[in-house]
């Protein structure tokens, strides 16, 4: 859209010149987010297949389960996640600022460390160099480097923020602001440490037991709540609207989202903790807090679809904005999972078992995933200055396998999850445990394989996404019927329903 | 102070936090000098 | 009055230092409580450091990435206690840089497998985890009892973890490397090791003979898991939370 300098109707009156924004390191973002996501997915897949059969873990070190699923974590959460985090704010800090990138090259720092940082990470875990808690393994050499690297990011944000153009900050950078610093305040305050010598790569956590695990719990959930939740709502806020070419149906539930939203998520981490030594009050605050974000997370979402008020149509023409309002749906679903999964009755049977799993994956497959693809649509005919994607037929196949993908692994992970759970404590008639463990794990095998095709699914709707926006980066178009993909808003072709 | 002192202590200081926070963010966002610039601000992602 | 009303959409700077402001507060008002008050781990008689054996184990486990399928975290449940054995205590993890509570049962709770199944089940068992558990789909780890440890950079591992909270004494931190070693080949010459670690397994725990591999000090620290507390001289009502 860069190239287009039309007035706007309701701007005050002169044409600005756009300024020259810094596309090229968005571009590079862009694509490290396509390829990481490839690669986190295939990994998914891997690990997936190998808890359906034990032999592919190969007997070697680096092929074993252990060490591939925090590859998969961190490949699909910080390399395909975070990069397509950097690269829309970059994109929509620029555009709703009117203002280049500050900071010279340090943009470009930024983008290379990143990639530095998800090199040192991964090559760290197939090796076996792990800090040992969850979505925080890197080892703090590399905990070092992404402080270095984040630090140099919220310079670059604030920067830009700083010398605007627009009277006004986007709402959007709100949430993404709110995600860099928090992510910044988080990562720091985790990943204290103390490595065991300058020259190598092991360090033993400055804290232990209960304090060590209500950090990291405090840590993982705002990981989810700001990395994977206020960031791509930032990303939701700016593409949502575009795409649909209308405003945000409200602004003001906006920002009573925002604050509403940051306020209440970082209370929640310890529901992750509930029946564990834990003291009970700091599980209680947990669970409640965990109640009440349901509600700014579903004014969220409302405010998002119902932006498509009045224009409902579009979605059966367009499956880029289709993505985009399934991807809230889902982010409905999870958000209100989660609360249900919070309240500790539910918790001592979803606790340890697959429906964790499941509600992880809604999240991120569903909204997390769905978002980025959705932004990525958007992103790539403009940042390569393309008229339109290669293939809107494409986007629809790409939309179908992944969905179907999602929902065979959500439901498959359900019933895993609340079958395991019942087992684990069912009792005979005689007051006996009434399964061994193993005969739970057993019993798992076939949702196992279910899931694998699920995330089979995913995959391949992933590389299909990957073809559509290469062969849209090299100017091609593919001849085939309309499904009217023009952006601004233009007559259906059927009447449409009100 | 004792563990349970501190436990009333920090319970009713975050229900005021919260409160507050939430007050604040209400009569921010529904003040009425505030709708133009935020109709203005809603049309940003759509002008460049 | 304008500029004044508009002070946050237009103030970056405020509108980070608020974002700051109000994403602390849930923080500190969790977190920080835990570290001053002492009823949140009170003392259990028989926790003790890690030996430097179960230590290398433990750092095994880490780095194989156990925790991604096992908890070490039992809940206070008729079943899980049956299953399982008694509930975690806060105490039994103090001394765990990091803690290894987990978040999910692909296999079962490790927080008390010490002494629940021979040395040799666990060679065998680690080795190939079907020759024991037919339907089992736990990785097999042969290259443990292949990798041979010498344990010399012991010391400086203790001294770390003294760093941290862990209270090891001088005389643990010099007699780390030959602890290490005595603990895993007992030949008699390792008086000081019980005195320093009370009630320390001391056995060969893998049948290897003159040389230390990572099984051994990885069975060395499974048979140590939830052994420490002496449960039916434990109060229940002294821990109350």
């Amino acid at each position: 859209m860069s190239e287009s300098t039309a007035t706007p109707a309701t701007s005050p009156g002169y044409v600005r010149p756009l300024p020259d924004y810094n596309d090229d390191v968005v571009r590079f973002c862009t694509v490290a987010t396509v390829l990481w996501g490839l690669v986190g997915f295939l990994v998914g897949l891997i690990i997936a297949l190998q808890l359906g059969f034990p032999a592919l873990n190969l007997d070697l070190p680096w092929t074993s389960f252990g060490r591939l699923r925090p590859l998969h974590t961190s490949a699909v959460i910080f390399a395909f996640g975070g990069n397509a985090l950097i690269a829309t704010s970059f994109f929509v800090v620029q555009r709703t600022c009117r203002a280049r990138l500050w900071g010279g090259h340090l943009p470009w720092f930024v983008a290379i460390g990143y990639q530095i940082f998800i090199v040192l990470a991964a090559s760290g875990y197939v090796m076996g160099i792990t800090e040992g808690r969850e979505y925080a393994e890197p080892e703090w050499y590399t905990d070092i480097w992404l402080t270095i690297v984040w630090v140099a990011y919220l310079v670059v944000f604030l920067g830009t923020l700083i010398k605007r153009e627009e009277p006004h900050i986007y709402v959007a950078n709100w949430f993404y602001l709110a995600f860099i610093v928090t992510v910044a305040m988080l990562h720091i305050a985790n990943n204290l440490s103390m490595p065991v010598s300058w020259t190598g790569t092991k360090s033993y956590s400055a804290f232990s037991g209960v304090q060590d695990a209500l950090l990291q719990w405090w840590y993982g959930h705002n990981a989810v709540g700001f990395f994977l939740t206020a960031g791509f709502l930032g990303m939701m806020y700016y593409f949502v609207p575009k795409r649909a070419g209308r405003p945000v149906y409200s602004y003001r539930l906006s920002i009573v989202h925002f604050w509403s939203l940051i306020f209440l998520y970082i209370w929640a981490g310890p529901h992750h903790l509930h029946y564990t030594a834990l003291p009970d009050w700091a599980q209680t605050l947990g669970m409640t807090f965990s109640i009440m974000l349901w509600m700014p997370s579903w004014g969220g979402m409302i405010n998002g679809v119902m932006t498509l008020s009045g224009a409902w149509d579009k979605l059966r023409t367009d499956p880029v904005l289709r993505l985009m309002v399934v991807a809230l749906a889902f982010y409905g679903m999870s958000t209100f999972e989660g609360p249900v999964m919070s309240i500790r009755a539910v918790n001592a049977l979803s606790h340890y078992t697959d429906w964790t799993i499941g509600h992880v994956h809604s999240g991120a497959l569903g909204w997390v995933g769905f978002i980025s693809f959705g932004a990525l649509y958007c992103l790539v005919p403009t940042l390569w200055g393309r008229r339109r994607l290669y293939s809107m037929q494409l986007v629809n196949w790409h939309f179908w396998t992944a969905t179907i993908g999602i929902v065979l692994y959500m439901t498959s992970m359900w019933i895993a999850g609340i079958q395991q759970g019942l087992m684990w404590r069912a009792y005979d008639k005689l007051g006996f445990l009434q399964y061994t463990f193993i005969e739970a794990v057993a019993a798992m095998h076939p949702y196992y394989l279910i899931r694998a095709l699920g995330g089979a699914l995913y995959l391949l709707g992933a590389l299909i996404m990957a073809y559509n926006l290469f062969m849209t980066t090299r100017g091609l178009e593919r001849d085939e019927e309309a499904m009217d993909e023009a952006v601004p808003a233009r007559p259906a072709p059927s009447p449409a329903r009100a | 102070m004792t563990y349970d002192e501190a436990l009333v202590g920090a319970s009713i200081a975050s229900l005021l936090i919260c409160l507050s926070v939430f007050l604040s963010a209400l009569w921010y966002a529904f003040r009425p000098a505030s709708r133009a610039r935020f109709e203005r601000a809603a049309r940003l992602p759509l002008e460049d | 009055m304008f500029q004044h009303h508009a002070r946050i959409e237009r103030n970056s700077i405020l509108l980070l230092v608020l974002t700051l402001v109000v994403v602390s507060i849930g923080g500190l008002v969790q977190i920080l409580p835990l570290f001053f008050l002492e009823s949140t781990i009170e003392k259990v008689e028989g926790i003790r450091p890690y030996t430097p054996l179960e230590l290398v184990g433990r750092n095994i486990y880490i780095r194989e990435g156990c925790y991604n399928c096992h908890s070490q975290q039992i809940r206070p449940f008729r079943d899980e206690a049956e299953r399982y054995g008694h509930y975690s205590l806060a105490a039994e993890s103090m001394y765990d840089h990091p803690f290894q509570w987990g978040s999910k049962r692909t296999g079962p709770d490790l927080a008390r497998v010490g002494n629940r199944y021979s040395d040799d089940w666990h060679i065998a068992h680690l080795t190939n985890p079907r020759s024991v558990v037919p339907d089992s789909i736990m990785p097999s780890y042969p290259w443990l009892a292949t990798t041979v440890i010498d344990g010399s950079d012991l010391a400086e591992h203790l001294r770390t973890l003294r760093v941290v909270g862990v209270p090891y004494t001088d005389d643990a931190i010099a007699n780390a490397t030959a602890d290490f070693v005595a603990q895993a080949n007992p030949d008699g010459t390792a008086p000081g090791l019980l005195a320093r670690y009370p009630k320390a397994n001391v056995r060969n725990f893998s049948g290897d003979v003159g040389k230390v591999t990572e099984l051994t000090a990885l069975i060395a620290y499974l048979q140590v898991l939830g052994t420490m507390v002496n449960f039916s001289t434990f109060d229940e009502h002294a821990n109350q939370r």
